[in-house]
């Protein structure tokens, strides 16, 4: 009776139940498809990061971690500290470079560009920089800064390569997120006789704060992951350590590079992958608790 | 300075048009608003009085926000938007007079918005926004400012114990009372509000009326509202716009129960919505 009920009703609803049950069994099949493609999304990082504990694990140490590259040929004994310190500073002096000139460009474009026309021209062309292969920074970089500006392969012209890779994202990170703050806080803001200025410092950065961030991360991420741009541009095959401006430094992503295509080592090339992986990983758990701190001010 | 008028300008009653300058708090002549070149407000007359609460109601899309906007000069604001013609006398004042300074104009007349919204800080800086921008401390402590405008909109006891935390955990209508406080706290000599109660509860709406008759006394206001009950316990005077085109301006009293209009009529005895 209670049957009977439900199948003229859903008869009544879809026309048949024999199409009824077809629509119930696309349905199920698109869910299928869905959560397998977001099931990627889960695993390939952690089928890489797996891979890189199993493969990389056993060669990390506090000596691999300090000590500079040992043995004959280099780097099949000792550590990797150099390079560690290299990507570290290399990071540092592209992101100092590249992030006020990015948030000054974004906050332009975004509260204070009157012609739609030109930010739309500025956009457009940072969008192109965002995606100019980084191969092409290295050699723009060893051209003009290296061999032009006669600064040498050196941590300046490398960090300086950095700045170039970070500022497009960084500056389309800060716009976006300033676009996402609701009108109604400009509004009422400037409707208090505020100028611009104190209203952007002290309402919208906040609002937009966690936008910034997470566009801090993709450009770190990004520039410090990256072989191309310092190739020609800072790194170098071997230092002892210490840096200067004018030294070129050894990076992880190039001593990663060097320790597979020459084939010195497989086992310290994954512990230096490693390395690499965990140092972003913890940056970027670092940068999400400072999002987190902002906490209610940020909301 | 005013001009002395006719007497019997356009839909300004009379008793209005021949009070002393020195009551006069707003005298709109002629304004004309254009929107991309749309025109929004065409030749609207509007006059308010000290110690009044002055209503503008009107259908939707009648230029009832445009014309608040003017009135504090955050019409600029919007791109594509321009007065055409006319002046606004904000006590004797030409409000687009030449070097006059619209942060400051903003400060004088505050503006109270639709939906209120609390900035990224603690309850106790919402308050102080505009006070730390415009240093009118004028002799007072930050504890005596924020509790002098906190319990001026009924807020003090509710939240004196958590003035620390930020302002986005009040309700809606705790907050639109903050965002009232956070314009007191300017010392503004009007305030205007755009449908101040159309995000609020019943319970929220009373409290925000009971404020505005609350604050008349000491300061003229100009509301903005869809409710025309709202708009008959509140006002003074009503003015009524329709198209961009101001109708009639009365008595609220008059104008509820003897509009000379009949659109006017027609929409306050509910004949067209």
């Amino acid at each position: 009776m209670h049957d009977a009920a439900a199948k003229s009703l859903s008869a009544n609803v879809t026309g048949s139940s024999e199409t009824y049950r077809a629509s119930l069994l696309r349905d199920r099949l698109w869910r299928a498809a869905l959560w397998f493609c977001g099931f990627i999304g889960f695993l390939l990082p952690v089928a890489i990061i797996g891979y890189l504990i199993i493969e990389g694990l056993r060669f990390v140490s506090w000596q691999f971690l300090t000590d500079y590259p040992k043995g004959s040929p280099l780097g099949t004994e000792g550590g990797i500290w150099p390079a560690v310190e290299g990507s570290l500073a290399l990071a540092s002096i592209g992101l100092l470079v590249a992030f006020p000139l990015a948030l000054g460009g974004g906050l332009y474009l975004s509260e204070y560009g009157r012609s739609q026309r030109f930010n739309k021209i500025v956009r457009f062309l940072v969008e192109c920089l965002a995606a100019v292969p980084s191969i092409i920074f290295g050699l723009f970089g060893y051209a003009f800064l290296v061999v032009f500006l006669k600064f040498g392969i050196s941590l300046i012209a490398g960090g300086l390569v950095l700045a170039l890779i970070m500022f497009p994202i960084l500056l389309i990170a800060v716009q976006e997120s300033l676009r996402s703050v609701d009108e109604a806080y400009r509004e009422m803001g400037l409707s208090l006789g505020v100028t611009r200025f104190y209203l952007v410092r002290r309402v919208l950065l906040r609002k937009a704060w966690r936008g910034i961030v997470a566009g801090i991360v993709l450009a770190v991420g990004h520039a410090v992951g990256s072989a191309a741009p310092v190739l020609f541009t800072a790194s170098v095959y071997f230092s002892k350590g210490g840096l200067g401006l004018d030294r070129p430094v050894m990076t992880l992503p190039t001593h990663l590079y060097n320790l597979v295509s020459e084939a010195i080592s497989f086992d310290q090339a994954f512990g230096t992958a490693l390395i690499l992986i965990a140092g972003l990983l913890i940056f970027n758990a670092s940068a999400m608790l400072l999002r987190r701190l902002g906490g209610g001010f940020t909301q | 300075m005013i001009v002395p008028m006719a007497m019997t300008r356009y839909h300004v009653p009379e008793e209005v048009c021949d009070s002393p300058a020195s009551e006069r708090i707003f005298d709109i002549r002629d304004l004309s608003v254009t929107f991309n070149g749309r025109p929004v407000l065409q030749k609207v007359n509007v006059m308010a009085l000290n110690r009044q609460v002055l209503a503008i109601v009107g259908p939707s899309g009648s230029g009832k926000s445009t014309l608040l906007r003017t009135m504090n000069r955050t019409l600029e604001l919007t791109r594509d938007a321009r007065i055409i013609s006319g002046d606004i006398h904000f006590k004797g004042e030409q409000l687009y007079g030449n070097g006059t300074d619209p942060r400051i104009v903003r400060k004088r007349i505050c503006m109270v918005h639709q939906k209120p919204v609390a900035f990224p800080m603690s309850i106790e800086e919402n308050v102080l926004f505009g006070v730390r921008f415009h240093k009118n401390w004028n002799g007072r402590t930050k504890d005596e400012i924020v509790q002098s405008c906190l319990e001026r909109v009924g807020l003090w006891n509710e939240v004196k114990d958590r003035l620390s935390e930020a302002a986005s955990r009040l309700s809606v209508g705790q907050l639109q009372r903050l965002c009232i406080a956070r314009a007191l706290a300017n010392d503004p000599e009007a305030i205007l509000m755009d449908e101040p109660c159309s995000a609020l509860d019943p319970v929220s709406t009373g409290r925000i009326e009971e404020l505005i008759l609350a604050m008349r006394p000491h300061l003229p206001i100009i509301i903005v509202t869809h409710n025309l009950a709202q708009a008959r316990r509140i006002s003074d005077q009503s003015l009524f716009l329709s198209d961009g085109k101001s109708l009639e301006q009365d008595t609220t009293e008059r104008i509820f129960t003897h509009a000379v209009n009949e659109r006017v009529r027609d929409f306050i005895t509910g004949k067209v919505g």
